[in-house]
């Protein structure tokens, strides 16, 4: 049986968008704290608010470790909320605290949609939490108050204060009262509520928000009040007597009501518990990504149609209602494109809490002291490549830790200062951007690494041909590493190989900037939009292709391929700085007729090889697009096609993929594959 | 909406009535720049670029032919609609022309000659389907259903055909995929 009931399960999505948005606030504030090193009253108070309403809400969605979870944490928070100087010498404890019950959080909520979902124990968090609500509140021989000090904060024997409406001469007043005993009883009340304005018109509702504050206690003590149209008495009265969860359900005279509204008590503070969500959300709605991208499409023709309609408004000058119309028109669809696209840029800034973790994590665990800073946190970025740099920018970051800085003891023995700093920065060049990840660390010394790779020979030419750029280079092929150590956050797998092969994939490069003793700087420079790829374009019979040009060596003449060439039966090959590399014949794969102009070289991970082409017809920035779904990996593996392109002038060429073409040179020359 | 499920755009492939639902299709368009595509069945005509998106086209033809040919006999005046009903199709498409019923929006390209396809929207994305001439659009609501079947083609395009007899019209084959 799912854990969540029939008719709890509508709530769910909104309360796990809810949640999630609540923990970010969790993350926010203690990513400010390893910043600042400290919480400010405001801080303390908006978590706690924070927590006050997960705690209710998760207690409405009958998850009550949760909300007990919660509820600690809430505690813990009253006492710094109270007593603010308690917090000097803990920011870490806290953000530890703070680190660990967001990830349980977060985690339930990813698993809520599971159908055997089974709430998780929070043992270890809880009893954290329980050890430091002792600590802290005794940790003062004055303190005496009750742990939850705020005046309006719910107790015992109270009944929280909401003002009740006095019914008109056409409108009937109902009273429900819950059976006893009644879990969750404001998502009874929640879903009464939704089926009940279904059949009719509810005027109003006491309490009127029914995932609000205090609303459990009053719907416990008082019940739940609704005003509905008189016409519509009969058929609300008949629904809720049907209702199973209802002890009582009573019609309410003006005269009783104008008594009961004098029972409530008034707001003792009712601006302080007015709790809001934070941020606005409910002006933020989620929008289909596929969505976005189809308006943009659709902005992409319109800006097209009014660029013609300009061309030939220009020849009906004499027409000025026209011309006065179409300047409107021009000018909102350039400003609708603007606004659409600016939807998907994504700030720099919501990078950094993750980033900040990380950096906090590992720092806490290796007892390394690091200062993290970004620069740049204002920048927006494309969200395709806002997806695609933070695996990268964690891998360098990490390595910046691991590697990089040295242990308090090794900086002091060198005279720099015990805490070491990271830096990334984020700047904008133009048609590129640019993540700067630096250290004062230990920095790589290049003669070194030409020492490691001269022994496993990987050396081109004589170590001491290389520059040090070159050298560096060396680092980002795969396999190699100069680290001995192997830590739980680098490990062995997240070379800087990796870092450069999803760079390259998307079109950057990366550098790498090193001197031993003062530190290292790795730049990723990537394309501002990462579906837009620098290529080379070439023809194939009738077939226009392109190809990233990260992945091609050289173009070779006819003439020039002709010296180098090595044939052994059907198969060739070229002779090219001292290696024999496999020519792979493009025409027989695409079935098209064509002549051999010219011979690219191309490199994919693995391997080097040669391609063919009829023309080449130059350096494009391709923006590739998805083919037919039709088209599936069969296809794109029988001919080496991954993506396609639409050239400026709306003709389609074809994005090849360079490990697929290594792929089918292989198979071609009955390679196991 | 359910409505929406019988109301066609008919067009004619070769010599045969065929009827796509109006609810996905998105436009009529004529002479459309082809990409060929390597290593690909006849079906396969090519793709296109389509408002900014890669569509593929493609002539139903092949497995279409094998429809069945069932012999109906036609009363006089079934005879005479049909007749009538060919005159209103050659003047629907001679010009570029927009059909409306139950508030659905055809466009067909201005000089809607030459090479003609259907865009529509189906499980598969969109996809054009090549057609020789477009008739209009027809409420198939009440027609008899002589076969039910599915062919599949190549990359897994599946089309459900279903042959109805109109008692006002000749047989049209209805598809979806």
């Amino acid at each position: 049986m799912a854990f969540f009931s029939e008719e709890l399960a509508p709530m769910l999505g909104t309360y796990q968008g809810e949640t999630s948005a609540l923990m970010e606030i969790f993350d926010n504030i203690a990513a400010k704290g390893i910043q600042t090193n400290t919480f400010s009253p405001e801080e303390i108070a908006e978590l706690f608010r924070t927590a006050h309403t997960i705690k209710s809400s998760s207690a409405a969605m009958g998850l009550s470790q949760l909300s007990e979870l919660t509820h600690h944490m809430e505690d813990l928070l009253s006492i710094f909320r109270a007593h603010p100087e308690r917090i000097e010498g803990h920011v870490d404890d806290l953000i530890g605290h703070f680190y660990d019950y967001s990830d349980f959080v977060k985690k339930e909520i990813g698993r809520m949609q599971e159908n055997d979902y089974e709430p998780a124990d929070p043992n270890g968090i809880y009893e954290q939490l329980t050890q430091d609500i002792a600590r802290f509140q005794n940790n003062s021989a004055s303190e005496t108050g009750p742990l939850s000090d705020d005046p309006a904060e719910e107790t015992d024997g109270e009944i929280p204060a909401f003002s009740l409406p006095h019914p008109r001469a056409d409108q009937v007043m109902f009273r429900l009262t819950f059976q006893p005993g009644v879990m969750m009883i404001s998502a009874r009340a929640m879903v009464i509520e939704r089926q009940l304005s279904k059949i009719c018109h509810i005027d109003t509702l006491v309490p009127a928000k029914l995932d609000g504050e205090n609303t459990d206690a009053f719907l416990t003590k008082q019940g739940l009040y609704l005003t509905l149209p008189a016409a519509e008495e009969k058929q609300a009265k008949a629904f809720l007597d049907k209702n199973l969860y209802l002890k009582n359900v009573e019609v309410i005279s003006a005269d009783a009501a104008k008594t009961a509204a004098i029972i409530l008590k008034k707001p003792a503070k009712p601006a302080e518990r007015q709790y809001s969500m934070p941020s606005g959300k409910e002006k933020f709605i989620s929008l289909r990504w596929d969505d976005i991208h189809e308006l943009q499409n659709i902005g992409g023709i319109f800006l097209t149609s009014a660029s013609k309609l300009r061309l030939i408004l220009q020849e009906h000058e004499d027409m000025p209602e026209l011309k006065e119309f179409s300047t409107d028109y021009f000018r909102m669809t350039e400003e609708f494109v603007m606004r659409l696209n600016a939807m998907t840029m994504m700030r720099v800034s919501m990078l950094v809490p993750q980033l900040n973790r990380m950096v906090w994590d590992m720092c806490r665990d290796s007892g390394k002291e690091i200062d993290f800073e970004v620069h740049g946190q204002d920048m927006e970025i494309d969200r395709n490549l806002y997806n695609n740099i933070s695996e990268p920018l964690m891998h360098m970051i990490r390595n910046a830790v691991d590697h990089g800085i040295e242990s308090k003891e090794e900086r002091l023995a060198q005279n720099k200062s015990a805490k070491g700093r990271i830096v990334l920065a984020v700047e904008n060049q133009g048609t590129q951007v640019v993540f700067r990840v630096s250290d004062n660390g230990r920095g790589m010394n290049y003669r070194k690494i030409l020492e490691k790779a001269e022994r496993e020979n990987r050396l081109d030419k004589p170590a001491a041909d290389y520059s040090p750029d070159e050298a560096f280079r060396l680092i980002m092929k795969a396999g190699f590493s100069t680290s001995k150590t192997i830590t739980r956050y680098s490990g062995r797998g997240v070379g800087m190989d990796v870092v450069n092969n999803i760079v390259s994939e998307f079109g950057g490069t990366t550098k790498i900037k090193s001197e031993p003793g003062k530190g290292t700087a790795i730049s990723m420079i990537m394309p501002v939009s990462v579906t837009a790829v620098e290529s080379l374009g070439f023809r194939i019979g009738n077939y226009t292709c392109v190809l990233p040009l990260h992945n091609i060596d050289a173009v070779l003449s006819r003439d020039e391929a002709a010296e180098l060439l090595v044939t052994d039966g059907e198969e060739r090959s070229l002779a090219y700085e001292k290696q024999e590399i496999p020519i792979l014949d493009l025409h027989t794969v695409f079935g098209a007729a064509g002549e051999e102009r010219y011979f690219l070289i191309v490199h994919s991970l693995e391997h080097r090889f040669c391609i063919t082409a009829d023309d080449v017809t130059g350096q494009e920035t391709a923006s590739s697009q998805p083919l037919p779904r039709m088209l599936d990996d069969d296809w794109q593996t029988a001919t080496a096609i991954r993506n396609g392109v639409i050239h400026a002038d709306g003709s389609i060429g074809f994005v090849l993929n360079a490990a697929l073409l290594s792929l089918l040179i292989r198979r071609q020359r009955g390679e196991d594959v | 909406m359910e409505t929406d499920m019988n109301v066609m755009l008919v067009f004619r492939l070769e010599d045969k009535r065929y009827g796509l639902p109006v609810a996905g299709i998105r436009k009529v368009i004529s002479n459309p720049k082809v990409t060929p595509l390597p290593q690909t069945p006849p079906m396969m005509i090519g793709v296109t670029n389509y408002r900014n998106r890669i569509v593929p086209l493609l002539r139903l033809t092949d497995i279409l032919r094998e429809d069945i040919d069932r012999p109906v006999v036609l009363s006089e005046e079934q005879e005479n609609a049909k007749r009538d009903l060919a005159g209103r199709e050659r003047r629907a498409v001679s010009r570029g022309y927009r059909f409306e019923k139950n508030q659905h929006a055809i466009m067909i390209d201005d000089a809607a000659d030459g090479d003609l396809f259907i865009i529509a929207e189906g499980s598969r994305g969109l996809t054009g389907f090549a057609v020789s001439s477009v008739a209009g659009v027809r409420d198939t609501e009440g027609a008899i259903v002589i076969n039910r079947e599915e062919a599949e083609y190549a990359y897994g395009v599946k089309v459900k055909k279903i042959v109805l007899q109109d008692p006002q019209e000749p047989q049209i084959t209805i598809l979806s995929y």
